[in-house]
């Protein structure tokens, strides 16, 4: 059967003016019918004229394009009918008919303004709220692209995931494991308390891209090498991060790292039982690798100016490494360790150090959960957190937190340490605190009791309470205030040719907050080496992204639980605790994204 | 005219085919699309809602947490009703009544 | 003959018979009409521009606001338009629902028609008859999605209400009933003699005149040409064993007859199309956003209907063109008038069925909502 829709219209003949009306005459003695004639402004000064005609159950159509100013002949001698759309042609495209048979004269329509009927490029009268980036991409504070990879690991494809975390995050079987997920907080989902388990979609792209490609390394090709050479000082995130946008530019970069091992704070701050050291170095090698960028362990630099002979730019991420102190009387005593030296030495080390029957952690962050549970793992039996707020404001992380509760830790909130005596076993007078008024950041300061207080012994003390950046005086780069570097917003120090980012600019932040600054610093090092630098995060509006249809199926998925050992079994040893999402349990949840980047 | 004899006697002593309506409401089929109104405690300020209105007829202001609907521009078609993913929006089966001025809704925490 | 002057009379905006604003101003010489010269833009509303600065969604609800009587067809042509830019390919049971609604929407607005002319030429209870009738199809269609007129099914990928069994036998019911009740009064057109003397012979459109001047329409059906667009089988159409209806008379008589019959045949494609309908989803969602141009012609109660669209891969369209069915009558009704009396003026105008709130233009929009 004939449907009477067509698509992709072929005009049957280019008409010119000198061809129209034999081209008319023919139809009439064919017996065409007429149609009607459609109009479009192509240009300021072009009209095109579509002439439509039906024959013998089919539509013919007819193009014309002529000039405006001139008059166009009117085919009303050979079809009357025509003259309705040619005196609307006329009122509204400012055209003009010559031998139009019924010509009202460009009033046929009772409208006495002129209007201008150029298209427009229409964003219109109608709100222009076009789309938008998704809150979890806006919380993520390197604006990984995280709505389109969530559609990737969904159609079950984890090596297009993984590139696409790749040009902001370079480093994503690391972040799945270790990041604090801001973007889990911003999604749209909390409000039903079932946020998309973003962090662990990220870990199951990464580890199926390592299935499926046997190692986390891929073949990819840099830009053309431009032949700048370019160093990077310190192999955590930030100088990784640095070096691998850099390489992608087809700059030659080479990275010192003081330590033996790349990773920087992940390689001694984080557990092995939360990131296991041979999955790191895998990535970061990978990621050098695949660049080309020359690696030199152990090479501590003191002498900026004699290392800047021989590179163009530089960019600093030497991070942070000196622990805060505990501010109280005795914090010199034997067996009061700061939480840098204890974790340095479990972690990097391979050490087991023998720390008694007894731990205090005395802090609340992140650090000092880890400072705890390594405690545990290394066969203390009693290991006790104080924190001087309550359990609320703690910066750690929930699910640290309650980890470590299962495990088996105690937590004593509202004490303050005031001053160890020292001796076999250490004696801890802590003052008990209530909640008073909110300080800068918003949270409560605690107050003390008078009078309140108990002692407490333990065998070991390890102190978490925050740490913080020290800047070699030989590099010649100027501090602020608090000893970090100074660096201006778009990261340049004050010293030429050199960039800074990461904890040693802002003090200790995230692995996220540090690739941000990496990739930031690669652009514009770039840009100050004669490139182009890189590309902001803007919404595109040319991609066609389509909502979810099925509202109350979806609502009624469950979120996925993160699969994690048992407590008793997790404390025995260092083995890394929480597991990869089996891939039909990370499809199902990757497929109740909510695609707040819609459009359609 | 014998023809509409047997319409006629029926008509006259038959009920009238109209219903007197501001006294007797008529019955209301479910499923009419009617008045809506916005729950801003569900809300979150996604302006989804905006996004897909045909005649422009929600205004979102999301520092001010305030959304602002005009009842005579709306064309209750409710495919705000079905758009919003927190369902914020709540249809009612009740029709918008005639007024004498042209008035905006603000809707407020 | 005269002798000099003609008398200029104008019929409309403004006139009883008339159900949209339409202006012919007639040359009459002594109650003879010599020349017929209209006026149209009375019902301006800038909807093909409107339509360029919406995205292709919203124009859904544009244009289904073009013409009340004929809405639902105006949606549906513009959702299958996308539809074909956009590759989609919509399941079976959405274009059954579509064509059940397409023909509701004619009954609706052939029974209004024959009630206005009724009354056009003078039958008053004969309208108050047939417009209580119409009732039972405006209730039945507020029983489907809780609006009278503004059906409001029609999605792009198919229709987003289905039909359940006790909706179904409802409007078989209805159906039936119907028809007993068009039955009624169906006769007084065919056969009453005040009736006839009014329509019979008037108005004469020639064959080679209506295909020459682009009638559509149950126009150039009374005029023995089996023109529908219904023919080419869009949406369920094709299976449902249609054909046009068509009688020789070329009168008005010929157009009241054609479209008496349309009502009936209605009434059976209803029914016919409740009977076999399909199971199956209803809706789809489309893949991409619309790129290419297409054409696309449907039936309305009162001709053809023609939309032509051009996107170009974006979210808004770059030309949309839509051509309503009474333009093209227009200009035969200028030749048909010529000749008669001016006593026959409201039965010859109104037998094209003016609607003149379909008729669309483009302009500069100044400001929306």
């Amino acid at each position: 059967m004939i449907y009477e829709i067509t698509k992709d219209i072929t005009y049957d003949r280019d008409m010119t003016p000198e061809t129209l009306l034999p081209t008319m005459e023919d139809l009439k003695g064919k017996g065409a019918r007429f149609l009607t004639i459609s109009v479009k402004d192509v240009s300021e000064t072009d009209v095109e004229l579509m002439y439509h005609y039906e024959i013998e159950d089919h539509v013919e159509n007819f193009h014309m394009v002529v000039p405006k100013d001139k008059p166009i002949q009117s085919i009303t001698g050979v079809y009357i009918a025509a003259f309705i759309a040619e005196n609307e042609a006329q009122d509204l495209f400012k055209v003009t008919f010559k031998d139009l048979a019924v010509d009202l004269g460009g009033k046929m329509l009772k409208d006495d303004i002129s209007p201008s009927t150029l298209l427009k490029s229409a964003t219109g009268s109608q709100p222009p709220i076009m789309r938008k980036l998704g809150k979890c991409r806006e919380e993520c504070p390197a604006m990984v692209n995280i709505p389109k990879y969530i559609r990737e690991v969904e159609t079950g494809d984890p090596t297009a995931a993984y590139n696409t975390i790749l040009d902001r995050a370079p480093i994503p079987a690391i972040l799945g494991r270790v990041c604090f997920a801001p973007c889990q907080e911003g999604c749209r989902q909390e409000q039903e308390t079932k946020p998309i388990q973003i962090r662990l979609l990220k870990r199951s792209a990464a580890d199926g891209f390592k299935e499926l490609n046997g190692g986390l390394k891929r073949d990819i090709t840099c830009k053309a090498a431009t032949g700048k050479k370019v160093a990077v000082i310190g192999g955590g995130p930030a100088g990784v991060g640095a070096a691998f946008h850099l390489g992608l530019l087809g700059h030659k970069v080479t990275l010192y790292e003081r330590a033996n091992t790349l990773g920087g704070a992940m390689a001694w701050g984080i557990p092995k039982y939360r990131l296991p050291k041979d999955v790191m170095n895998e990535e970061l090698m990978a990621r050098l690798d695949e660049v080309g960028a020359e690696v030199k362990l152990g090479v501590e630099v003191e002498d900026l100016d004699e290392l800047m002979n021989g590179y163009d730019a530089g960019f600093l991420a030497i991070g942070a490494d000196k622990c805060n102190s505990l501010r109280c009387e005795g914090e010199d005593s034997e067996g009061v360790l700061n939480f840098i030296d204890f974790l340095t030495a479990v972690n990097v080390r391979d050490e087991t150090p023998d720390l008694g029957n007894k731990v205090i952690v005395i802090g609340g962050g992140n650090s000092a959960m880890d400072a705890a549970r390594t405690a545990k793992r290394l066969g203390v039996e009693d290991v006790t957190v104080f924190y001087r707020r309550t359990q609320q404001e703690m910066p750690a992380s929930l699910h640290e937190v309650q980890g470590a509760m299962e495990e088996g830790i105690n937590f004593d909130f509202l004490s303050t340490q005031m001053k160890i005596t020292p001796g076999k076993p250490l004696k801890v007078y802590f003052q008990a605190m209530v909640p008073g008024e909110p300080d800068e950041s918003g949270r409560r300061r605690p107050v003390p009791v008078e009078g309140v207080g108990s002692t407490v012994e333990a065998d070991t003390i390890i102190s978490a309470i925050g740490y913080n950046v020290v800047v070699p005086a030989s590099m010649g780069v100027e501090v602020d205030r608090r000893g970090r570097i100074a660096a201006s917003e778009t990261l340049k120090t004050n010293r030429d040719k050199i960039w800074a980012g990461g904890d040693a600019v802002f003090g200790p932040t995230s692995v996220i907050a540090s690739l941000r600054d990496a990739r930031i610093a690669a652009s514009e090092i770039d840009k100050y080496l004669g490139g182009e630098g890189l590309d902001e995060a803007v919404v595109d509006l040319s991609e066609f992204v389509t909502r979810q249809v099925d509202i109350d199926d979806l609502m009624g998925l469950p979120q996925a639980n993160i699969p994690e050992l048992f407590p008793d079994e997790r404390v025995t040893s260092f083995i890394e605790f929480e597991q990869c999402l089996a891939k039909d349990l990370a499809v199902t949840e990757a497929s109740r994204c909510w695609r707040c980047d819609w459009n359609e | 005219m014998p023809k509409f004899l047997g319409n006629i006697i029926s008509n006259l002593f038959g009920k009238p085919a109209t219903v007197a309506y501001p006294f007797v409401k008529p019955e209301v089929v479910p499923g009419t699309r009617g008045e809506i109104s916005f729950n801003m405690l569900q809300c979150d300020q996604c302006q989804d809602c905006e996004r897909v209105c045909p005649s422009a007829a929600i205004t979102v202001y999301p520092e001010e947490k305030k959304i602002e609907w005009k009842p005579f521009s709306c064309i209750y078609c409710h495919v705000c009703v079905s758009t919003c993913m927190h369902r914020a929006i709540e249809p009612s089966e009740t029709v918008k009544a005639p007024d004498y001025k042209v008035k905006t809704k603000i809707f407020e925490e | 003959m005269s002798k000099g002057k003609l008398t200029t009379i104008p019929f409309g905006p403004q006139h009883p018979v008339l159900p949209e604003a339409v202006q012919l101003q007639f040359y009459v010489d002594e109650e003879k009409i010599v020349d017929v010269l209209p006026n149209l833009g009375y019902i301006h509303r800038g909807i093909e521009k409107a339509a360029e600065l919406n995205d292709y969604r919203r124009n859904l609800y544009l244009c289904e606001r073009i013409c009340g009587i004929c809405n639902i067809i105006h949606g549906q042509t513009y959702a299958g338009l996308i539809e074909k830019m956009t590759d989609t390919e919509i399941p079976i049971r959405a274009k059954y629902l579509r064509t059940i609604w397409a023909e509701v929407a004619r009954l609706q607005s052939h029974l209004l028609w024959l009630g206005l002319f009724g009354e056009a030429v003078g039958f008053e209870s004969l309208f108050m008859k047939i417009w209580k009738d119409r009732e039972l199809v405006l209730e039945l269609t507020e029983a489907t999605n809780g609006h009278r007129v503004h059906l409001g099914t029609t999605v792009i990928g198919g229709v987003n209400k289905d039909m359940d069994g006790k909706l179904q036998s409802r409007y078989l019911k209805d159906m039936d009933i119907l028809t007993k009740e068009v039955n009624d009064w169906a006769d007084v057109f065919r056969k009453d003699k005040s009736f006839l003397s009014k329509t019979v012979g008037m108005g004469i459109l020639s064959k080679k005149d209506a295909i020459h001047s682009g009638a559509v329409g149950p126009v150039i059906r009374a005029s023995g040409i089996p023109q529908d667009m219904r023919n080419n089988g869009y949406e369920a159409y094709g299976e449902l064993d249609f054909e046009p209806i068509t009688y020789d008379t070329c009168d008005v008589q010929g157009r009241v007859l054609v479209r008496l019959d349309e009502t009936y045949q209605s009434i059976e494609l209803i029914k016919r199309a409740i009977k076999q309908l399909p199971q199956g989803p209803i809706a789809v969602k489309n893949e991409k956003f619309p790129d290419g141009e297409v054409i696309y012609r449907t039936e309305q109660p009162r001709g053809e209907l023609f939309y032509y669209g051009k996107g170009d891969g974006s979210i808004h369209l770059e030309r949309l063109r839509i051509r309503t069915p009474t333009i093209p009558n227009i200009p035969p009704l200028l030749g048909m008038l010529v000749g008669h009396n001016v006593a026959d003026i409201p039965s010859i105008v109104h037998s094209i069925d003016p609607c003149m709130s379909c008729t669309e233009r483009i302009t500069d929009v100044k400001e929306m909502a």
